[in-house]
């Protein structure tokens, strides 16, 4: 327990002057900023170090107010009162990660939690616009009313707003065909960090519809996404659409629905595929015959996911954490393994086809498919993924105990070999969190398949104890340790999450090269007084100058012990 | 983290159990969201009465686990926070937050929550003001209505029942204090009794001498005089040579069968508990209940909290529906586990009648939108008197049956 | 000293040039855009020469126009404002391909034939543009976002540029995707989770200079089949087209009107090798286009790299299934298969449009598919107006990701006495074309200030990123809003 247990932690409020132009533009119902309230926008989802903030009692980590804007309109009426007294404020939507103060300045949390209905679905056109507020789930369940489907969930959860995504994320189990939510944007409309409002897409044409993706020109899609929440407040953003081949819902689990009596049994979790989809699992021997199955099932076209599934089906696939622990001791599930969702969009033939290939490639290389033969407890175990692999309900049971510190190596299949050794050196030289830091035991990696097997994304995580912050920390190191080594043997981090920002965006100068430099051009054209979460993503000379030296010298200190030279 | 199984019982553990529950939480958001294999559309995705209506997180199971920790590690204390108490009783407990929680992370916000409630009273914190009106009336009167005790027994004036304090019987029907002192709900009490005596049971009731159950006591936190009170309820139920309880109301139900176990230091029950849908299913399975004329009428069933969602019970009215001839039955979207709180338990009608009554006029919404029903069914007092309020205020053509009605209608 | 003479110290005397004949063959293309002369004509072969290069016109103010084959044909480099026009056709090796991950590294001076004659080898293919001319640079193609023919198939059609090494404005090094990192190339993303490299794109060299490129590449099939639908309208081409894209029905999908048809199919008409091409009357062509149908749906199927004939087997079963129930004729190709076929690789024979006249001014924009006939009026209406006839204008309909957006290209052919009259109608409808919506999201020439005047903090945001990354505005100024 962290010294000073009964010390308090209070938050720094706003000038009255600032609460009471905010609370003009959206009304006494929805600001607030209680000492109760605020604490509930403070502990995130999957960042550790806000729970080391707060065994430390950092009372930084509080926002001064939360504010609730229920228009576009609003939030940019607020936007500009930041701008014109310099308060900071962070967007929030789920509270996963990246939406606490950057500073000790008070800090304004732009909760989005009002605007969260469907604008429109154009069903002729394919394509989605949602306010900010709107998840994957309702998305999905509006969509396949009308024989569409926006093309997967992320691995997080359902629940993952699809504005915030666009800030930061959107990694999902039918990257395969799919793609990321990269690949699934038609356009945004965001207020700024300066109060202006951008529509990116067609839509900043008059009378031209919101259909196309880029330009005019330049695309700015390609420099606003990923920001982290520190280059704008996505209000709207219209996604695309596909045909969809199940029915208007997903089926129901034929066991029924649990209550609070019996809500751990496993029958409630064993639903069919959805309609026209058929999920296969395929078992290997090793991770080299694992690899290039799936890069032939890739390439053969067919399926509409591909994934390896490391120690994830431990988790979602287990009911409790004692499952979870039991499965990974006794390598229930087989280290070495990738699951193929196959979809009847063209036809039922489509499937008889793929289902053949599939066999074909399986047999060729040497996999085995779980079966009624083949392990009918494990396939039986399995079954949640029938549905979460298009709607992904399952995936926090990852942070049962906590998930943190995830790497995420992008490049070639072969990432995931990569992937497996720095892990293990890591994992060597650290110890462990936990028995599930292992990894799908051998310490192998989730490996996700992307757009026909062009590349993939390999992750690890760790899984500290939330009450120990030691623990948490080393987790963190792991981070910092994953950046350097993967920086050092020149695999990209790509998704890694602590790489989008800083201090990471400026101590890795050898990305880009000098991606903070180009990110300080942009930061300074969109964001000129510094107030949208400011030094989130990329520091200003001064911010990195006035930085914290511990952490300045945590990362360096990895750096050098992976042969990186320090960064000054 | 090495986590050892508490063996406290739930009424034992204070926040300080739920320690390691409350750092852990993920926030993972599915305490104010349905399922996501269940979700049909968008308009009735989330599950959160209070959420859905305030939008800001501490009115979420998430939020209580937040502002507990906070609360058990002294990050703030009550004068820091005078709306703690706000937060924390706006909430029905309908437990579609610990639903989820449980099968997402093992965690139990809604436990969280009731035992945040017992500290802010054990502390005079809590509870809200209106609710101290109520447990002053359970201390003085053994129900919460302040209704003296001899109206308990004025539904059954014309019912040849048994008097359980004068002469045994093999079923004791525990009427709840609702059902037998509201006069609104006295027919459900009275279509029970004529159901179960028609099929032949042996039925008795307790009549002035019944208790409250003492549920509401309990979901507001006043874990001392709910003790008190279940402890004289057991002692005086096990004195009967009971084989059976059948209650109508889901509140005594949950609160016999489960609750009861998990206070510390009191005797186990001796007799079985069902609730009238058990029980009438189960007379239907036998062959002792026939139904003879038709009730044409499309209906939906709303599944009461502490029923369904808390205790499993979701066939047995379906199944009943289904075997009333000339009943068209239709489910509504959120059902189950996942259905909505009609708002009003878990002392929020008490003391935030607006609020309750809000989550009312949502179930209603989501019953015209998604079935197109003539009739809410459903099978509990609390339900019954918080969407019957609504639909009287709007003078809404939707009606709100109860099930015994129905099956005394088919008979 | 000159800039000649600072450009030989750079690069050496035989890599830069500055004569009048050559300087004037590079002020102008087939296009509307009015010619302008650059100073100077310089060929760089590597980066570190391009680098040199941006840091000399920063330090000297000098503009730099980024040329790769000058095959835009909308006068993207034709420069505005004079100054160094910086020719990388040298710069033209195939570096890598990979046929394990299915791309390919090149260099902006790679051209379309090179590239696929040397892919085929490996049994791979690129993803072409339809009426690409055969040298036009790959790498800026793709980077100026010419849809590729196979636009219709959302996998295989689309966002096909993945990693890219660009020389910023400030002659610095910068890299995106797996790139980023330093390691080898193979996705667009980086660095981090950003989409930066679609800034680059449509760009025409204004923010920066692409010097390498990592593009995806398909397999080539075993086994392909065409099938194609006549119809009499193009109204009555949307419905099916929206019908086959929804099952997600073959790779290739896009529908001509007869004038591109008989263009195509057309044997008295050459590819051109220069644009503009030199007119060839031809009676062939003029049978081709009285006998032809209006329109005609081009689909084709492309089986797998598994059991290819029955993948092509099912998707042909569902394209008869919607064929017969919707009561569509099929048309027959009359031996023209073989040719189709080819295009789908090599997409040149609609090039042969250019025999007509010699010239086209296409106004080529995005629209959703239930208003691309409002647009085809809007098109007529105004030829009509202008008294062009309306059979001579040829016309592309190319659905994009399963029919979410359609790429339209509308041609009006001109002969050089005919250019002004041809302007005039090319300006107009394109304004009628912007107001009503028509989306022109590569903003070629008098495009950019009819678009970029409408698109209101879109132009602004452009407008401050260039004059933060391009404070001495050097890059191609006087293109796009700049």
């Amino acid at each position: 327990m962290a010294e000073g247990k009964k010390q308090k932690v209070m938050h720094k409020k706003l000038a009255r002057d600032v609460y009471q132009a905010l609370e003009d533009v959206v009304g006494k119902r929805w600001i607030n900023e209680k000492r109760s309230l605020v604490e509930t926008y403070s502990k995130l989802s999957i960042e550790g170090m806000t729970f080391v903030r707060k065994h430390q009692k950092d009372e930084t980590i509080l926002p001064a107010c939360v504010v609730l804007p229920g228009s576009t309109e609003e939030v940019q009426s607020i936007v500009k009162i930041c701008n014109r007294y310099g308060v900071p404020f962070v967007p929030f939507t789920n509270g996963q990660v990246f939406c606490t103060p950057t500073n000790d300045v008070p800090t304004l949390v732009i909760h989005l939690s009002r605007m969260n209905k469907i604008i429109n679905i154009d069903a002729e056109n394919m394509a989605a616009t949602l306010e900010a507020y709107v998840d994957y789930a309702q998305l999905q369940a509006e969509a396949m009313k009308q024989g569409l489907w926006n093309g997967g969930t992320p691995l997080a959860t359902t629940l993952c707003k699809l504005s915030s995504q666009f800030s930061f994320a959107g990694l999902w189990q039918t990257d395969l065909k799919y793609g990321l939510l990269n690949r699934n944007i038609v356009s945004v409309k965001m207020v700024l960090p300066d109060g202006e409002i951008l529509t990116i897409g067609s839509r900043c044409l008059p009378k031209a519809g919101d259909y196309w993706e880029y330009g005019p020109g330049p695309d700015l899609l390609g420099i606003q996404r990923g920001g982290a929440g520190s280059n704008g407040i996505v209000t709207e953003i219209t996604v695309k659409l596909h045909p969809w081949a199940g029915d208007e819902t997903l089926p129901e689990v034929p066991h029924g629905r649990p209550s609070l009596e019996d809500v751990h049994d496993p029958k409630y979790d064993s639903p069919p595929p959805p309609a026209n989809h058929k999920l296969y699992w395929i078992e290997f021997n090793d991770m080299e015959t694992q690899i290039k199955t799936m890069r032939d099932i890739s390439h053969a076209g067919i399926a509409i996911g591909l994934n390896a599934t490391g120690v994830y089906s431990a988790y979602y696939c287990s009911q409790t954490q004692e499952m979870t622990w039991d499965r990974c001791e006794n390598k229930f599930f087989p280290d070495y393994n990738c699951y193929a969702i196959l979809a009847g969009i063209t036809s039922p033939k489509q499937i008889e086809y793929e289902e053949k290939v599939l066999k074909r490639i399986v047999q060729r290389n040497g996999g085995t498919f779980l079966s009624a033969d083949h392990k009918p407890e494990v396939l039986e175990a399995l079954k949640p993924w029938n549905l979460d692999c298009i709607r992904h309900t399952c995936g926090y049971r990852m942070n049962r105990k906590m998930y943190a510190s995830a790497w995420l190596p992008t490049g070639p299949f072969e990432v995931a070999k990569q992937t497996q050794q720095f892990w293990s050196d890591a994992l060597n030289a650290f110890g462990e969190c936990d028995i599930t830091d292992r990894g799908g035991a051998d310490d192998t990696p989730f490996l996700y398949a992307l757009q026909r097997g062009r590349f993939s994304f390999a992750e690890v995580d760790n899984y500290p104890d939330p009450t120990n912050p030691d623990e948490i920390v080393k987790a963190a190191g792991f981070g910092v340790y994953g950046m350097a080594r993967l920086v050092k043997e020149n695999v990209c981090p790509c998704l890694m999450a602590f790489l989008s920002v800083e201090p990471f965006t400026t101590m890795f100068p050898e990305v880009g090269p000098d991606q903070h430099i180009l990110f300080r051009k942009i930061r300074k054209v969109f964001d000129p007084k510094g107030v949208n979460a400011p030094g989130r993503q990329v520091y200003t000379k001064e911010e990195w100058e006035n930085a914290p030296a511990e952490l300045k010298q945590m990362v360096n200190k990895m750096r050098e012990m992976v042969g990186l030279e320090a960064v000054q | 983290m090495a986590e050892e199984k508490n063996e406290k019982k739930v009424f034992e553990k204070d926040l300080d159990d739920y320690r390691d529950q409350v750092w852990g939480c993920a926030r993972c958001n599915w305490c104010q969201n349905q399922w996501g294999w269940n979700v049909k559309s968008a308009e009735f995705s989330e599950i959160c009465p209070a959420f859905h209506e305030y939008r800001f997180f501490p009115y979420s199971g998430m939020g209580k686990m937040h502002m507990a920790r906070a609360i058990l590690e002294g990050d703030f204390d009550y004068e820091d926070a005078p709306e703690l108490a706000e937060f924390v009783y706006t909430c029905t407990t309908c437990g579609a937050c610990e639903m989820n929680c449980q099968r997402m992370q093992d965690k139990e916000p809604l436990k969280v929550n009731e035992a945040l409630r017992a500290k802010l009273v054990a502390d005079g914190i809590g509870p809200m003001p209106d609710h101290k009106k109520l447990i002053s009336s359970v201390k003085s009167y053994d129900n919460p209505w302040m209704q003296p005790r001899t109206q308990r027994k004025r539904w059954a004036k014309k019912i040849g029942i048994k008097d359980v304090n004068k002469e045994p019987a093999e079923t004791l029907y525990f009427v709840g204090c609702t059902t037998a002192l509201d006069p609104s709900m006295t027919k459900a009490a009275q279509d029970t009794a004529n159901i179960l005596l028609k099929a032949g049971v042996d039925l008795g009731t307790l009549g002035q001498n019944e208790l409250c159950c003492g549920s509401p006591i309990a979901r507001i936190g006043d874990r001392e005089t709910f003790f008190e009170l279940a402890r004289r309820n057991i002692d005086r139920l096990n004195a009967l040579g009971l084989k059976e309880i059948v209650t109508s109301c889901p509140g005594c139900y949950r609160a016999i069968k489960l609750d009861y176990a998990e206070i510390p230091d009191v005797p186990a029950i001796n007799f079985e508990v069902l609730h009238t849908v058990q029980y009438i299913d189960r007379l239907i399975q036998e062959g002792r209940l026939t139904f003879t004329k038709e009730i044409p009428l499309k209906v939906t069933w709303h599944d009461p909290c502490h029923l369904g969602r808390h205790c499993g019970i979701y066939e047995e009215p379906r199944n009943i529906l289904k075997a009333l001839p000339g009943i068209e039955f239709v489910e509504k979207e959120r059902i189950k586990d996942q259905s909505w709180c009609c708002g009003g338990g878990g002392g929020a009608r008490t003391a935030f009648l607006e609020f309750a009554q809000v989550t009312a006029a949502k179930l209603i919404d989501e019953v015209k939108k998604t079935t197109g029903a003539e009739a809410i069914v459903t099978c509990c007092p609390f339900c019954e008197q918080n969407i019957g309020d609504v639909l009287a205020r709007t003078g809404d053509s939707l009606q709100l049956i109860d099930l015994t009605d129905l099956v005394v209608r088919a008979l | 000293m000159s800039v000649k003479n600072d450009l030989v110290d750079i690069l050496g005397k035989e890599a830069v040039l500055d004569d009048e004949e050559t300087r004037a063959q590079y002020s102008c293309d087939q296009s509307l855009v009015q010619s302008r002369t650059p100073d100077v004509i310089a060929y760089a072969e590597t980066v570190t020469q391009v680098q040199d290069i941006v840091r000399y016109a920063n330090k000297s103010c000098t503009p730099i126009v980024p040329f790769s084959s000058g095959l835009n044909l909308h006068g993207a480099a034709i420069p505005r404002q004079g100054g160094i026009l910086l020719n990388l056709s040298r710069m033209n090796k195939i570096l890598t391909i990979d046929d394990d991950n299915w791309f390919v590294v090149i260099e902006p001076g790679v051209t379309f034939q090179q590239l696929q004659d040397e892919l085929n080898r490996y049994q791979l293919r690129a993803m072409l543009p339809f009426g690409a001319p055969p040298p036009r640079s790959a790498l800026t193609s793709w980077v100026e976002r010419d849809p590729a023919l196979a636009s219709a198939s959302f996998e295989y059609g689309n966002d096909l540029l993945m990693d890219t090494e660009i020389v910023l404005p400030d002659g610095e090094l910068f890299k995106t995707g797996l790139w980023s990192a330093g390691g080898k190339p193979g996705s667009h993303m980086g660095p981090v989770r950003s989409m930066l490299y679609r800034f680059w794109t449509a760009a025409q060299g204004t923010m920066g200079i692409i010097t390498k490129a990592c593009f995806k590449v398909e397999h080539l099939p075993a086994a392909r089949k065409i099938i194609a639908f006549s119809f009499s309208s193009l109204e009555d081409v949307m419905g099916p087209m929206y019908e086959i894209q929804r099952k997600e029905i073959g790779l290739e999908c896009f529908a001509l009107n007869r004038f591109n048809l008989a263009s195509m199919f057309c044997k008295e008409w050459q590819v051109p090798d220069t644009f503009p091409a030199q007119a060839v009357e031809s009676r062939q062509f003029e049978t081709l286009r009285k006998e032809l149908p209006p329109w005609a749906m081009i689909i084709c199927l492309n089986g797998g790299p598994e059991l290819p004939e029955e993948k092509i087997a099912y998707e042909e079963e569902a394209l008869q299934e919607i064929g017969s129930r919707l009561g569509l004729s099929a048309y027959s190709l009359n031996g023209n298969e073989q040719l189709l076929l080819d295009d789908m690789l090599r997409p040149w024979n609609i090039l042969k449009k250019f025999c007509y006249r010699g010239s086209i001014h296409d106004v080529a924009f995005k629209s959703p598919l239930k208003r691309v006939t409002e647009m085809e009026r809007i098109v007529s209406s105004a030829a009509e107006k202008q008294g062009y006839p309306e059979d001579d204008i040829g016309a592309y309909i190319l659905p994009i990701e399963r029919g979410r957006a359609v790429h339209c290209e509308f041609d009006f052919h001109c002969a050089p006495a005919e250019k002004e009259t041809v302007r005039t109608l090319w300006l107009e409808t394109s304004e009628k074309l912007i107001d009503e919506g028509a989306f022109f999201d590569r903003p070629y020439g008098a495009w950019a200030e009819m678009m970029y005047s409408r698109t209101g903090e879109y132009t602004h945001k452009l407008k401050e990123l260039k004059a933060e990354l391009d404070p001495n505005s050097i890059l191609n100024p006087g293109h796009l809003c700049f």
